[in-house]
C-alpha cells in the first residue's frame, strides 16, 4: 500500500520539486546588494592630480593556471611572487592624470611610502608580476602625458605595514601625502 | 480515502498550472529578457581599435609636445609611444630651418651590441625613433646632428615581464656571427616575440602577446614590419589579419584575411604577400592549415588560392606526434603546412607538410607538382598517384627529414644552373611514418639539413648538416627553423620547439601547446665547418613553462630608418574585409540561466561595429578540453544567437557583424557545453546558459 502510494505520488512530487527548484533559481537571480566603497582620496598638484584608489598588502601572491590533457586529466601550475622574509607586499592603486599638457614628467623616483617614523620605501625596481596576479600595471617609466590608472608595489617590512602609512610624491615644487587608510 | 484522493488531485492540477506557468514563463524568456534596471547594471562593451587608439596617442603626445617644444639639445621624449615595444623611443624636438638628419648610436655593452644607424629629417619638427634599447636600464642614446654637435640622451625602459622567457648565452664570437640582431618569434601567446643581441640580451620586444606568433615576422621590403595581427581565428595561432607595423609599433595597416593566417609569410617580388592559410570557411571544410593564399597588397583582398586537397593526397595519414588524440575532431590537420617559399627563378611555390614529412614544389601557374622531398614510404592506395615526384635520394650520408620546420631556399650554392639548395630544420619527429618504428624522444635528434636538388636527375643529394652529433640535447619535437645568413655564410639553426619533463626529451606537443609540458628552445649559428659561433639556450621560469623559438631570423640592423609620416598624419589603414559570423535560428536560447556554465573573456570590444570576442568556458570552476559556446545578445525584445568557433581548452571566438542589430542594449550571455574526455561527438556533456557583466549597446 505505502509503495503504490509513494509510485502514485511520485510524478506529483518531481513536478513539485521542479517548481520548487524554479523558485531556488529565481532567487538565485536575485541581485546582490552593492558595499560601499570609499571615496578616492584625490589630489591635485600643479602638474598632475593624483587619486588614491585603494590598497592593500599581501604576504605572498600565488596563482594558477589550469589545463586539460588531451585524456582528459586536469594539470594545475602554480606559480608565487614571494617578498624578503619579514616583509610584505602593499599594492597601491593610484590614478596619475596629467593636468596641463608640456608639464614636467612624473618620475617614479619622485615617489614613495613612508611610515609616521619618517621610514621610506620606493616602488619596487620591478613589479611586473602584479600583471600576472591580475593587477593591472601603471608603467614604471616616467609618465610624460595622458591618465595612467592601475597598480604599483612597494615591498615593506610587515611591522611598518601594521601601522599608519602615507604615499608621498615630493618634487621641488612640493609635496603631496596622501594617508593609506 | 476519496477525501485524500480528491486533494491530492486538486494538489495535482495545481502543480500542473504552476508547472505550465513555469513552461511558459520559461518559454517567454522572461527570465532572462533584461530589463531597463538590469541593463543600466552591465558594463558597456568598450570600444577598440588599434588603428584608432594609435592615432589618438599620437594626438596625445603631440598636444602634450607642442606645448613645451624641445630642442636638439633637450628633446621631448616618450618610451614606447604605441604601448607595443617597451625597448622604443621617440626622440622629438625643432630643428627650424636647419633640416638635419640624425645619427643615432644606441650604446651597447660592446661593439658588436652598439648600434648606429641614420633617420632620415622629417623637416622643421625632427621625429628620432630611438630603437635596440636594453630593457630595464637607463640607456646611453647619442644624437649627432648635421651640424656637428651632438646630445646624449640617458633613457629609462621598463624591466622586462616576470615570465618572460630566459635567453641564457650559451657561446658568442661576434667576429665570425652574422651581423646583426636575433629576431626569436614566439608560437604561443604566453611568449613574447623579440630581439636579441650578441650578448643574448634583450634589444626589443612586442609586449602584445597576441599579436606575432606562431607566424614569422618579416622584414618588408620599405621597412616595415609583417606580421599576424591579434584576433584568432583559431587557437593557438590561426589569426585573422596581418599588421604591418615598425619597431616602434606604429602599425600602418591591417590586411583583413578571412582565411586566416598561420606559419609562414612572404613578399612577393610584386609586393604582394604569400602566406599560409586555410579553406575560407575553416569550420565547414572539415580540414585546417592546407590552403596557400596570395593576398593582394593593395586592397587586402585574397587574390589566389592553392588547396592542397586538391594537389596532394588529404587521406594519407601517417603516424606523427601532432595530432591531438581528439576523436571526431571537426578539422582535421592532415598537412599543417608550415612553409611555404617562392620560388622565382622557376615560377615554383614550394611547400612544407611536418605531418607529411614532404617538401613540395608546384607551379605557381597551375598547381602542378614539380617534385616530392621525403621519404619514400607509405605512398600506396590513394596516394601512389604521388610517387613519380618522389626525388630519388644519391651519395654518401644521406637521410631525410622528418617533421621538417623552416625550410629555406639558398642562393646559387655551385653555379650549377641544374640544381637547387634548400635549408630545413629536419625536427626528426618520430623518424617513421609508423608509430611501432618510431624513435623514442631520448634517442633522437633535430638537426639543420641542406639538400641539393637535381632536376635533370631528378634526385636529391644531402651536402650539409649539423645538430646530428649533439644528440637529444638539441632533439626539438616540433617547431624551429634554418636560414643561410648571406654575409657569411653561416647558418643560423633554431631547434625551436623541445619538449621536456624532468629536463628529459618527450614528444607530448599538445601538453607542450598547453603548458603542461615544459617547452626550451635553442638557437645555435654555425659557421660552414659546424663551428658554433654563438648559441643560446631559451628557458622558462616559475611563472611560465614555454620557451619556444618558433623561428629565429638574424635582421640587420638598418644602415637608414625608412621615412615615416610625422606624427598625426597618417591614421593606419583597415584594408580587405573581416570575416563574420552570421546570427544563428538551429539553436534557441534557454530561458533560465542555470547549468554551472561560466564564460570569461580576454577580448570583448567592438571595432567599428564588428563584436570581436575571445573568451573561455568553464563548467563549475573547471576547464575541460572540449566545448562548444554560442554567443547570446538580448534586448527587451529581440535575441540574437551567434555560434562561436571552438578552441581546445574552454577557448572560444566569434567575430559578429552588430550593424546588422537594430538600435538598443543587449545583455550579454553565452550558452556552453563542455564535454568530457577527449572524442568531441561522445561522452558526458555538461551545459548551461550563463549571463555576463556585459551588455552591447547598438546606436
Amino acid at each position: 500500500m505505502a509503495d503504490r502510494r509513494t509510485s502514485r505520488l511520485a510524478p506529483l512530487r518531481a513536478v513539485l520539486a521542479a517548481a520548487l527548484a524554479s523558485c531556488a533559481v529565481l532567487a538565485s537571480c536575485a541581485a546582490p546588494s552593492a558595499t560601499p566603497t570609499p571615496a578616492p582620496d584625490v589630489r591635485t598638484e600643479t602638474d598632475w592630480t593624483l587619486t588614491l584608489l585603494s590598497h592593500e598588502s599581501a604576504d605572498d601572491l600565488s596563482g594558477t593556471k589550469a589545463a586539460v590533457l588531451y585524456d582528459g586529466q586536469k594539470v594545475d601550475t602554480t606559480y608565487a611572487q614571494k617578498p624578503e622574509s619579514g616583509n610584505t607586499f602593499l599594492l597601491v592603486e593610484i590614478g596619475v592624470v596629467k593636468n596641463k599638457a608640456g608639464a614636467a614628467a612624473f618620475r617614479w623616483a619622485d615617489v614613495r611610502v613612508e611610515d609616521r617614523a619618517g621610514n621610506s620605501w620606493s616602488r619596487m625596481a620591478n613589479d611586473t608580476f602584479l600583471e600576472n596576479f591580475n593587477f593591472p600595471r601603471v608603467k614604471s617609466t616616467d609618465l610624460t602625458f595622458g591618465t595612467n590608472d592601475g597598480f604599483i608595489c612597494f615591498e615593506i617590512p610587515k611591522s611598518a605595514a601594521a601601522g599608519p602609512l602615507y604615499l608621498v610624491h615630493e618634487t621641488a615644487a612640493g609635496m603631496t601625502r596622501l594617508a593609506l587608510r | 480515502m476519496k477525501r485524500r484522493n480528491r486533494i491530492l488531485l486538486a494538489g495535482g492540477a495545481a502543480v500542473l498550472v504552476l508547472a505550465l506557468a513555469a513552461f511558459a514563463t520559461l518559454a517567454s524568456g522572461v527570465l532572462v529578457r533584461p530589463t531597463a534596471e538590469s541593463l543600466a547594471a552591465l558594463t558597456a562593451i568598450p570600444s577598440y581599435d588599434v588603428l584608432d587608439f594609435q592615432a589618438a596617442r599620437e594626438q596625445e603626445i603631440l598636444a602634450d609636445y607642442e606645448a613645451a617644444p624641445g630642442t636638439p639639445q633637450a628633446p621631448y621624449v616618450v618610451v614606447d609611444p604605441y604601448g607595443m615595444n617597451p625597448c622604443s623611443a621617440l626622440a622629438i624636438f625643432e630643428v627650424g630651418g636647419s633640416p638635419t638628419d640624425v645619427a643615432v648610436t644606441v650604446e651597447g655593452d660592446g661593439p658588436a651590441t652598439t648600434f648606429t644607424y641614420k633617420v632620415p629629417s622629417t623637416g622643421a619638427r625632427q621625429e628620432v625613433p630611438l630603437l635596440y634599447l636594453y630593457a630595464g636600464r637607463t640607456n646611453h642614446v647619442l644624437l649627432a646632428f648635421g651640424d656637428g654637435t651632438s646630445k646624449r640622451l640617458d633613457v629609462a625602459t621598463e624591466p622586462l615581464p616576470v615570465d618572460f622567457q630566459v635567453y641564457a648565452l650559451v657561446a658568442s664570437e661576434p667576429d665570425r656571427m652574422e651581423p646583426g640582431l636575433t629576431l626569436c618569434t614566439a608560437c604561443f601567446d604566453d611568449s613574447y616575440t623579440a630581439l636579441i643581441d650578441a650578448d643574448a640580451n634583450v634589444r626589443g620586444y612586442l609586449s602584445h602577446t597576441k599579436m606575432a606568433h606562431g607566424t614569422p615576422v618579416i622584414s618588408l621590403r620599405n621597412g616595415h614590419l609583417l606580421a599576424t595581427g591579434d584576433e584568432y581565428r583559431q587557437i593557438p595561432y590561426n589569426m585573422t589579419s596581418l599588421w604591418e607595423f615598425d619597431w616602434l609599433g606604429k602599425v600602418f595597416r591591417e590586411y583583413e584575411i578571412p582565411n586566416g593566417i598561420h606559419h609562414s609569410l612572404v613578399e612577393l617580388p610584386d609586393g604582394n604577400f604569400l602566406a599560409a592559410s586555410n579553406a575560407k570557411d575553416l569550420f565547414a571544410s572539415g580540414t585546417r592549415e592546407d590552403v596557400a593564399v596570395v593576398v593582394d597588397r593593395t586592397t587586402g583582398a585574397v587574390a589566389k588560392e592553392y588547396d592542397f586537397r586538391k594537389i596532394l593526397d588529404d587521406a594519407r595519414d601517417p603516424y606523427n606526434h601532432f595530432n591531438p588524440g581528439i576523436l571526431n575532431a571537426t578539422n582535421v590537420d592532415w598537412m599543417h603546412m608550415n612553409s611555404v617559399l617562392y620560388d622565382a627563378e622557376h615560377d615554383w611555390l614550394i611547400v612544407s607538410s611536418p605531418i607529411q614529412s614532404q617538401v613540395v614544389a608546384i607551379d605557381a601557374e597551375t598547381g602542378a607538382i614539380q617534385w616530392i622531398l621525403g621519404p619514400h614510404d607509405g605512398y600506396t592506395g590513394s596516394s601512389a598517384r604521388l610517387a613519380p615526384y618522389l626525388l630519388d635520394p644519391v651519395g654518401s650520408g644521406f637521410a631525410w627529414s622528418w617533421g621538417q620546420h623552416g625550410i629555406d631556399l639558398l642562393p646559387d650554392q655551385d653555379g650549377d644552373p641544374d640544381t637547387m639548395d634548400l635549408l630545413m630544420l629536419d625536427n626528426g619527429q618520430a623518424r617513421s611514418f609508423t608509430e611501432a618504428g618510431a624513435v623514442p624522444a631520448a634517442q633522437n635528434h633535430s638537426r639543420g639539413v641542406q639538400y641539393r636538388i637535381r632536376l635533370s636527375t631528378h634526385t636529391v643529394e644531402q651536402v650539409w648538416e649539423y645538430g646530428a652529433d649533439r644528440g637529444s640535447e638539441c632533439y626539438a619535437t616540433f617547431l624551429g627553423d634554418a636560414d643561410f645568413l648571406p654575409t657569411t655564410g653561416n647558418r643560423l639553426i633554431d631547434f625551436g620547439g623541445q619538449l621536456r619533463v624532468d629536463g628529459k626529451p618527450v614528444d607530448e606537443i599538445i601538453q607542450g601547446v598547453l603548458g603542461t609540458v615544459e617547452t626550451r628552445s635553442r638557437i645555435v649559428e654555425v659557421d660552414a665547418s659546424g663551428r658554433v659561433v654563438f648559441e643560446v639556450s631559451v628557458q622558462g621560469n616559475a611563472y611560465s613553462t614555454t620557451a619556444e623559438t618558433y623561428q629565429a631570423e638574424r635582421v640587420a640592423v638598418p644602415a637608414v630608418l625608412a621615412s615615416e609620416a610625422p606624427l598625426g598624419t597618417q591614421h593606419g589603414v583597415r584594408l580587405g574585409t573581416a570575416s563574420t559570423i552570421p546570427a544563428t535560428q538551429a539553436v534557441k536560447a534557454p530561458g533560465i540561466f542555470a547549468g554551472g556554465i561560466a564564460a570569461a573573456f580576454s577580448t570583448l570590444v567592438l571595432e567599428h561595429g564588428r563584436l570581436v570576442v575571445d573568451g573561455s568556458l568553464t563548467w563549475k570552476g573547471r576547464t575541460f578540453l572540449l566545448g562548444r559556446a554560442y554567443l547570446v545578445l538580448r534586448s527587451g525584445k529581440d535575441t540574437f544567437v551567434y555560434p562561436c568557433n571552438s578552441g581546445l581548452n574552454g577557448r572560444f571566438f566569434s567575430s559578429i557583424d552588430t550593424t546588422a542589430v537594430p538600435s538598443g542594449e543587449y545583455q550579454v550571455s553565452v550558452i556552453g557545453a563542455v564535454r568530457e574526455g577527449n572524442d568531441a561527438a561522445h561522452g558526458p556533456l555538461h551545459q548551461g546558459f550563463a549571463k555576463t557583466e556585459y551588455k552591447l549597446v547598438v546606436p
